[in-house]
């Protein structure tokens, strides 16, 4: 096929589509701010893990708005250190359609999760959602956070949500990639969803990360209780 | 004037119609024009016949959303010229830009294009901007059907010009996925 046919086949889309991308689109200015909070969560099989991601201080603050008019701040400063705290874990199984569907809505989400040996109780699911990483954990688990800097809160619904990135150092070929990541607490659970790409990219990660998040708090029920042991 | 009270002046065939599509859509289908072709003249004349193709074709048609067929026709005529005007040279201006984007695309082969083909593939592009996000949505129609500069799209969304090129990169990497998968060798 030849571009200029493809330019024509576009030319003939959806009307309503097309009136819709027309309309004006006005968001609020977006001030520049900086702040770090990073809030991370473990649980493994018997093992401590201590590691420590040195961080870029050079200041980029990236404030995205989003459609509701509420603003999320990604920034990062100062190291942060995360590691895991030993939890022994049981059972574990991939999260069923109908879980899927009445937790996360219409999100394409393709997830494991994973039970408390002992009591059966879910502790903890990780996956993909629409193509971003996300874990969920309960809030009672055992973790053990050590954030240097600042700490600065977002609100999307009135639901604090704390968002950060940082840069890696470059590879072998001379690539810094960008990792961008925004957690919050619903319940008795704690959400946290990651992306990543190049560095060039860094802006349109935390526009896209920023929305995800808030389709999640807008339009998901995030009743994680409807995971059972015995369901599947 | 109402879109439906200007549609029903075209259906009683009367004349005034014209003078309120231009009252009401002479700047959007200008800038479309002109997105699209390098000179005020072309557009201007390409716009002049975006009201007499709206004229000889309502009715039959009747339009729902005015102002999306206007442009579409405004768009179609301007693109014609665009391409009567480029034969023979290789034209600047930013539709060429845009073309070169969605370049990326295609193979550049000619192809055996029919109308159910050609149907199908409309259809699956419609699906895939389903499965972007309302504001990836916009940008890349923006872009790829009102032919708006790169610059123009960063002010209306009120984003940087980096974003939108990387937005409108990836979109299209997807797009070209999305239409390989489901069979069609563009």
């Amino acid at each position: 096929m030849k571009k200029e046919e493809l330019f024509n086949i576009i030319g003939e889309v959806d009307e309503q589509k097309v009136a819709e991308a027309n309309k004006n689109v006005t968001k609020k200015n977006q001030p520049q701010k900086t702040w770090l909070k990073w809030g991370a969560f473990a649980a493994c099989i018997c093992i401590v893990i201590a590691s420590v991601i040195g961080i870029s201080t050079k200041k980029q603050p990236l404030i995205v708005t989003l459609e509701n008019g509420d603003e999320i701040n990604f920034s990062t400063k100062g190291a942060l250190v995360f590691y895991n705290i030993a939890i022994e874990i049981g059972d574990n199984r991939k999260l069923s359609e109908s879980e899927a569907s009445s937790i996360f809505g219409e999100s394409n989400i393709e997830a494991s999760v994973v039970f408390e040996k002992g009591t059966n109780e879910f502790i903890m699911l990780g996956g993909t959602i629409d193509g971003f990483k996300i874990e969920v954990h309960r809030k009672n688990i055992p973790s053990c956070i050590v954030i240097e800097g600042e700490e600065n809160v977002s609100y999307i619904n009135d639901i604090p949500v704390t968002a950060s990135y940082f840069i890696t150092d470059a590879n072998s070929k001379g690539k810094r990639r960008a990792i961008v990541y925004g957690e919050f607490e619903i319940g008795n659970y704690r959400v946290y969803l990651e992306t990543a790409g190049d560095k060039s990219e860094l802006e349109t990660l935390c526009n896209e990360l920023a929305k995800e998040l808030y389709k999640l708090i807008e339009n998901a029920s995030l009743d994680f209780e409807v995971i059972k042991h015995s369901n599947s | 004037m109402e879109d439906k009270d200007i549609v029903s002046l075209y259906l009683q065939r009367n004349k005034i119609a014209i003078k309120e599509t231009a009252s009401k859509y002479g700047n959007y289908c200008k800038a479309i024009a002109k997105n699209i072709l390098s000179n005020n003249e072309d557009a201007e004349e390409c716009v002049n016949d975006t009201y007499l193709h709206t004229w000889n074709s309502i009715p039959p048609h009747k339009p729902q959303f005015l102002s999306t067929y206007l442009g579409k026709i405004t768009r179609r005529l301007s693109f014609d010229k665009f391409r009567y005007n480029n034969a023979d040279k290789r034209g600047g201006g930013e539709i060429s830009l845009v073309l070169d984007e969605l370049s990326e695309c295609v193979s550049g082969n000619e192809s055996v294009e029919n109308e159910l083909n050609k149907h199908q593939l409309i259809q699956e592009i419609n699906n895939f901007l389903d499965t972007l996000s309302k504001e990836n949505c916009n940008i890349f129609l923006c872009r790829y059907w009102y032919a708006m500069p790169v610059t123009d799209i960063a002010k209306r969304f009120k984003i940087t010009e980096n974003n939108v090129s990387v937005t409108l990169n990836r979109t299209r990497k997807k797009l070209k996925d999305y239409l390989t998968e489901r069979g069609f060798e563009l």
